[in-house]
């Protein structure tokens, strides 16, 4: 116990002295230094984000399997230092907690604490055993009872915590089988990269370190639920509900970072699931490989007109994207371009196919082309032109009512539940799929370290095969 | 009874007078001279000669008189003459009056505010300068000192949003190479960001002149590269002065257009934080609504008001002049900006997001005052206490239509468009007090001041409320409109406060060697410097599907509540900062024969400390200290070749500081991209060269030439950054420095610049008219670091796309090839008419800097025409018409690549297929029309 405390915020109030050598430049310049406080280790039962009342700790160490854990919203951030690991193993419950109501109330700006992450964090749920971050007071949380709901109400999107925030020199991050809720929380005032928005469900953003998703369920956020701005990743299988508020995407993926997206599936996102753009300056190119994924229901929350809700390149963005299950999204795959002074997506290197449109009324169908973009009908889609005629081909999903009646809210449906998007067997999404081209894989496969399987191209469209291979949700 | 009197006298005198015709003639040329007065002394009677030299005197008393004859250009005769019955012509010959260089014969016999004591001050001063006189002010309809700087050669102003002169541009070097005086006192800057000071704050009318030096020596401060401005307000003068002037004016663009305006009286001043304190969790009843519910009206004509009084008391002992200028104009433009997206496409074709159309409605309140008070005991002492303050609101209201260039779009009148209006108050507020003391101890004159000076900057409730709809085009080609949505609001609150005490010591020393002529100086500056920024901002997000109408039925989440009800203040746009200057010097000045030498030293010590709420914990960076010194030298050199001409020539080395804020850890970060500051910038330094060459012909006519060469060592400009460029040359994670991690924004050294030019100015006085006109030639180089969006390799359209750095050649920002200045003046001072022309070219020139290559953004060549005339209807009173800006001439810039869209209409509003058109502002004249009283 002495020697934590004697590790505890050892501080180093050192002073940076720079002065150049160039004979012309007599500048002296004194900068403060960061207060460097060494990573604890972790008991059971720990505040992560504080340790004798101090604001924001730095941890390393185990959290340890079937434990519960605590974020505190009257906290600052749990931090993992560069070289250190944080490991989460199965069953690990991190709850957030703080105050319901009031100047202080969970979730309200400088009491939505995150986890910062400069060293690495690994966390290893199970099928059986899932690791989850939640919000710990239900009264808080979204009733499922009480889909569909009006989602101005719905504290799904309201953005309790501050999610996953890797920095731009993070190790890797890698979490399987883990349950992210209500992340979205303003981020501090001070922050240093995003100072006062809504951050990120996750936020990875170094182009040398590996991000993989897997196997999780990400519910509920304000904005964008996974931002990859910078690095390789693997994102499969997993289930998207309720992302973004008025704004945001399932999965947003930026300069710096290349990987694959497949088999993951994505209900009632505000606005694209799955967008590469190669804003930001870092190399190399935005690339997805973006495959068998289900979009259900996308893009009604957003309010801005003329985009979003399934798939998207843009601003020189590229990738391949086939075998899509695009079902009543608001708007269908986006490609931007052409010549001209548009911020096109690199159209020379977009390759997409065999996707699946479906739409119940024809505000839906007249966009699966989405107007001012230039994608075109390609081979094996189905449904593949705006001139698609309202309830064709339906998808047959083993529970899904489709068509829905005339005057559904889609923007309510944005939810899971006890709906089932496998397929039946006469299901015209059977069978179509396109499997002659490779996942990028630029994560290695290991069961802690990596990628535990990157699932090759289905021959099934969507996230389920009939096989039973894909998402196994 | 005593009227009468006085009515028999002067029938008496009516008896025995004589009617005398006066000719008028050049004693050199023999040719006639008009618009000379011909006065009878202490008497009424005075006439004008016409063209022909010849005017006629009536009823001039039999006995003696003087006969005073004057003209301008000419030297006064005084003619004591015997009128009898006889005396019928008078042929009097006038000598043309050469400026003497010998300072001593002239000196404070000029009205100060004339042209003439601005051409003999710059002559008789050292260091390279040229001067604005209170003639040119009063002539040209100047409202600003802004105005007043764009006549003078070698200076060219950028404008704001609605046309209003704003910055100088001294020699092609932009605002940050130079600093700004008044009376001779630096003084702080009222501004968020940088150190200079719009000149548009200064009302002309308080304006003795303004002085800009294009050289420096040892005794002025150094951080000048481009040159300063002195801004000289009224001096007490020797005659009691009381003189108001009033005017009106409107813009022509309220002709046809509408003011836009908000109610700026339910802005609050404070934002709740600042209210209630840190622990308030503000809710949207905190917030006013009406300074966000816009409305449109006529507006009222302006008010431009100033009133002067001056005084000498005390057996003119001490002096006083009392100075009030009040101001309420209204000007508007519209026009639009198509900025350009975060990056290019491939090869740097230029990729555009969205085209902004924008119409601006602004209304300036200000008003200052300057006081003087000069109490001169005795000859050898004088003391000066004055006080300049001056409150400036701009009330803007800006509304905008937002077309997006990328989603839905299909063709014109397509797509997501956003309707917005910013509603934005500007307050600027300036207090300067100095006491100042000259003393005359034998060989020995000191000369002390101290000086408070406090600027304030405060933008209280920025907002912009923002609206959102879309038209898309369905497979049919008919169009869709979405409803119109509410966005989401920001509220912001920042200010700036700016505080300097200043104490300044000189000493001068006649030694008594080499004939007197030898001067020895020295003294120095000590300078605490304050500034503290505060910025404070509360988001607000809309319920979904909340159709917009107006501020008053717009719904919020959180209950009409703020996202963030604590506010946003623990951020690095809150610092506080101190800079400490301490600098000293020594001088000599010889005057040998025909030339006068000058030499001198300068040391500065710049010493500055920023402390910001950046959390330790977080990063490193909380508190910066930044410590240099500067040894600056210069070396001048006057000789008078004759009375009518002289040469200058300096040699000076000046330094540029970047502003504080450019030199915190302040970042400010964009969707895609990062603003951050570097504290690693140095300041810059440069060797001047200046060669004047001066012909002083008559008061009027005069050429003037210079030649100017600077050696600018870093130089820094806005650079973008890559990813792996270097934000900081702080080593993290092995690498010895820190990468920016993603595109990011800086301020950073580029190395070395050369600037050099000429000017070439001539006056010519023909007549009733005075010409003015100047050219001035400037070049500048410098290398920045670009970047270009290209494929890894560039033969294989499949390899990646990259971002490299590519360097680029070009002028400094603002720095215009070519200027042109004309002035005509028409002086017809028999029938009291006065009428002025002026036209002003500025040739093109970067407006903004592109980080990307070959993508900067040139504005056109731009000329403006002011007119003005003036008719003194009686000793006190004068009329005055103005016009500036006659042919309502405004701004464009473009971006030299081809249109790729070529004559498409994918990209609004292009007319070239060469060029792609990014910003047109359209500007209107102004029109005034004042009367002037003069007891």
């Amino acid at each position: 116990m002495k020697l934590f405390k004697s590790l505890l915020l050892l501080s180093l109030p050192a002073v940076f002295l720079f002065s150049c050598s160039k004979s012309s430049n007599d500048q002296q310049i004194q900068i403060s230094t960061q207060e460097y406080h060494t990573g604890s280790f972790i008991q059971n039962g720990d505040t992560l984000n504080s340790k004798n009342k101090s604001n924001g700790r730095a941890i390393k160490g185990t959290l340890k399997a079937g434990q519960t854990y605590y974020l505190s919203s009257d906290y600052a951030a749990a931090t993992i230092n560069k070289g250190d690991t944080l490991v989460i193993q199965s069953g690990v419950k991190v709850y957030i907690v703080g105050p319901a109501s009031g100047a202080n109330a969970i979730g309200t700006q400088e009491h939505a604490p995150g986890i910062l992450v400069n060293g690495t964090l690994l966390s290893l749920g199970t099928k059986e055993n899932p690791n989850i971050f939640t919000v710990q007071n239900t009264a808080l949380k979204s009733d499922p009872t009480k889909d569909p709901q009006d989602p101005n109400t719905d504290p799904a999107f309201k953005g309790y915590w501050g999610g996953i925030q890797g920095s731009t020199t993070s190790g890797d991050i890698i979490l399987k089988w883990t349950r992210l809720e209500y992340v979205g929380g303003l981020t501090p005032a001070n922050s240093p990269t995003r100072p006062t928005l809504s951050s990120y469900g996750v936020f990875f953003q170094n182009p040398n370190a590996n991000f993989v998703l897997e196997d999780c369920w990400l519910y509920g956020s304000h904005d964008d639920m996974i931002r990859v701005a910078g690095g390789k990743y693997e994102i499969m299988r997993n289930t998207f509900e309720k992302v973004g508020f008025i704004a945001g995407e399932c999965v947003n993926i930026k300069s710096g970072s290349v990987g694959d997206i497949a088999y993951n599936v994505a209900v009632g996102g505000t606005g694209n699931c799955f967008k590469s753009a190669n804003a930001g300056g870092l190399s190399p190119q935005a690339n997805m490989t973006c495959y068998n994924n289900t979009m259900v229901t996308g893009g009604y929350r957003q309010q801005k007109a003329g985009e979003g809700g399934s798939l998207d390149f843009e601003n020189g963005g590229r990738g391949l994207a086939y075998n899509n299950f695009i079902v009543n999204c608001a708007y269908g795959l986006s490609v931007l371009g052409g010549s001209g002074t548009t911020p096109a997506a690199d159209t020379t290197n977009i390759k997409y196919g065999y996707t699946y449109n479906y739409g119940d009324n024809t505000a839906i169908t007249t966009q699966f082309l989405p107007s001012g973009f230039i994608t075109k009908v390609q081979t094996g889609d189905i449904n593949g032109g705006n001139a698609t005629v309202p309830g064709a081909n339906n998808p047959k999903f083993v529970n899904y009512p489709l068509p829905m009646a005339a005057n559904t809210a889609f923007i309510n449906l944005d939810f899971v539940g006890n709906y089932n998007f496998r397929l039946q067997s006469s299901s015209p999404a059977v069978g179509k799929g396109y499997t002659d081209f490779k996942p990028y894989a630029v994560v290695k496969i290991d069961k802690v370290f990596g990628a535990t399987e990157i699932t090759p191209p289905g021959k099934d469209i969507g996230a389920y095969q009939m096989d039973g291979t894909g998402n196994q949700h | 009874m005593l009227l009468v009197l006085l009515l028999l006298i002067s029938f008496s005198g009516y008896a025995f007078a004589s009617g005398i015709k006066v000719k008028v003639t050049d004693q050199a040329t023999q040719m006639p001279v008009a618009n000379v007065i011909v006065k009878v002394n202490n008497s009424a009677i005075t006439a004008f000669t016409n063209a022909d030299g010849i005017c006629y005197l009536d009823k001039v008393p039999f006995g003696k008189v003087a006969i005073i004859v004057w003209a301008e250009n000419y030297k006064q005769q005084v003619i004591d003459i015997t009128v009898t019955e006889k005396t019928t012509e008078l042929n009097v010959s006038l000598e043309k009056l050469k400026i003497n260089l010998q300072e001593v014969v002239i000196k404070g016999k000029v009205n100060p505010r004339s042209d003439q004591q601005s051409r003999l001050t710059e002559k008789n001063t050292i260091p390279a300068i040229d001067i604005a006189s209170g003639d040119l002010i009063e002539n040209t309809g100047s409202i600003s000192a802004a105005d007043v700087t764009q006549h003078i050669q070698g200076l060219s102003v950028t404008r704001t949003s609605t046309g209003n002169t704003d910055k100088a541009i001294i020699r092609g070097m932009e605002a940050k190479y130079s600093y700004t005086l008044i009376n001779g006192f630096k003084i702080p800057s009222p501004d968020d960001k940088s150190r200079y000071i719009s000149l548009d704050l200064f009302p002309a009318g308080l304006l003795q002149s303004v002085q800009v030096y294009k050289s420096l020596t040892a005794d002025m401060e150094g951080d000048a590269i481009g040159g300063v401005v002195n801004m000289v307000m009224r001096q007490p003068q020797d005659e009691p002065l009381f003189q108001i002037n009033l005017s009106t004016g409107y813009s022509g663009h309220y002709f046809d257009n509408q003011y836009r305006t908000f109610n700026s009286d339910a802005v609050q001043n404070h934002s709740p934080y600042e209210r209630f304190g840190p622990a308030y969790y503000a809710t949207g009843a905190d917030f006013s609504k009406s300074n966000l519910d816009f409305y449109n009206k006529k507006p009222l004509p302006d008010v431009n008001a100033n009133l002067l009084f001056s005084h000498e008391f005390l057996n003119k002992k001490l002096g006083l002049i009392v100075a009030a200028d009040y101001k309420n104009i209204k000007t508007g433009s519209d026009g639009f900006f198509i900025p350009l997206n975060t990056q290019p496409n491939l090869n740097n074709v230029p990729a555009f997001s969205d085209f902004y159309r924008h119409s601006y409605s602004n209304n300036k309140v200000a008003l200052s005052t300057n006081e003087q008070l000069v109490y001169k005991p005795d000859n050898s002492n004088k003391f000066t206490l004055s006080h300049f303050y001056l409150n400036q609101k701009d009330i803007e209201s800006r509304s905008t239509v937002d077309t997006s260039l990328i989603l839905g779009r299909s063709g014109a009148g397509t797509g997501r468009i956003y309707v917005s209006d910013r509603s934005r108050v500007h307050e600027q507020e300036i207090n300067n007090i100095n006491l100042k003391g000259n003393h005359n101890i034998n060989a020995l004159s000191i000369d002390w001041a101290g000086v408070f000076s406090e600027a304030t900057g405060r933008y209280p409730d920025w907002s912009v409320l923002t609206a959102n709809t879309g038209r898309l085009v369905a497979p049919d080609g008919s169009i869709t409109q979405s409803p119109l949505y509410l966005a989401p609001l920001n509220r912001i609150w920042f200010s700036n406060k700016e505080k300097d005490i200043d104490v300044y010591l000189d000493l001068h020393y006649k030694p008594g060697i080499f004939n007197q002529k030898l001067t020895l100086s020295g003294g120095g500056l000590i300078r605490r410097k304050n500034r503290d920024n505060f910025y404070n901002s509360y988001t607000f997000t809309p319920t979904i599907n909340e159709p917009f109408t107006n501020i008053n039925n717009a719904v919020w989440v959180n209950d009409n509540g703020p996202q963030n009800p604590l506010g946003n203040v623990n951020n690095p746009n809150n610092y506080t900062a101190k800079e400490r200057i301490n600098a000293a010097y020594i001088m000599a000045d010889l005057q040998s024969g025909r030339s006068e030498f000058s030499g001198g030293l300068r040391m500065e010590q710049t010493d500055q400390n920023f402390i910001s709420t950046l959390d330790p914990d977080v990063s490193y960076g909380k508190i910066v200290n930044i410590k240099y010194r500067d040894w600056l030298p210069d070396l001048h050199w006057k000789y008078t070749l004759n009375d009518q001409q002289q040469l200058k020539a300096s040699y000076f080395k000046g330094i540029s500081r970047p502003a504080l804020y450019d030199i915190t850890f302040a970042t400010i970060a964009y969707e895609d991209y990062i603003v951050a500051g570097n504290p690693f910038l140095r300041r810059t330094q440069a060797d001047n060269y200046d060669f004047n060459y001066t012909w002083y012909q008559t008061k009027n006519t005069q050429l003037k030439a210079a030649l100017f060469y600077k050696h600018i060592v870093d130089a820094y400009e806005k650079t973008l950054l890559n990813g792996n460029d270097e934000l900081y040359p702080i080593p993290q994670n092995g690498l010895d420095y820190t990468p920016a991690g993603q595109l990011t924004e800086q301020f950073k050294n580029t190395g070395t610049a050369i600037n050099y030019g000429a000017e070439l100015y001539y006056s010519y006085d023909w007549r009733n008219f005075v010409i003015t006109g100047s050219y001035t030639y400037t070049s500048s180089n410098i290398t920045r670091i670009k970047k270009l969006l290209t494929r890894e390799d560039p033969n294989d359209p499949s390899s990646n796309l990259v971002t490299v750095s590519k360097p680029e050649k070009g002028p400094l920002e603002g720095q215009a090839k070519h200027l042109v200045n004309v002035n005509l003046l028409y002086k017809n001072t028999p029938g009291n008419w006065l009428a002025n022309v002026s036209l002003i070219y500025t040739g093109k020139h970067i407006d903004l800097v592109s980080p990307w290559y070959n993508l900067d953004y040139w504005q056109r060549p731009n000329v403006t025409v002011n007119l003005s005339a003036e008719k003194r209807l009686s000793r006190k009173f004068k009329i005055k018409l103005s016009a500036s800006n006659l042919f309502n001439n405004g701004i464009t810039d473009d971006i030299l690549v081809p249109n790729p869209n070529g004559s498409g209409n994918l990209l609004p509003a292009q007319k070239q297929v060469n060029k792609i058109t990014v910003l047109k502002q359209d500007f209107s004249a102004y029109y005034q029309l004042g009367l002037n009283y003069q007891l």
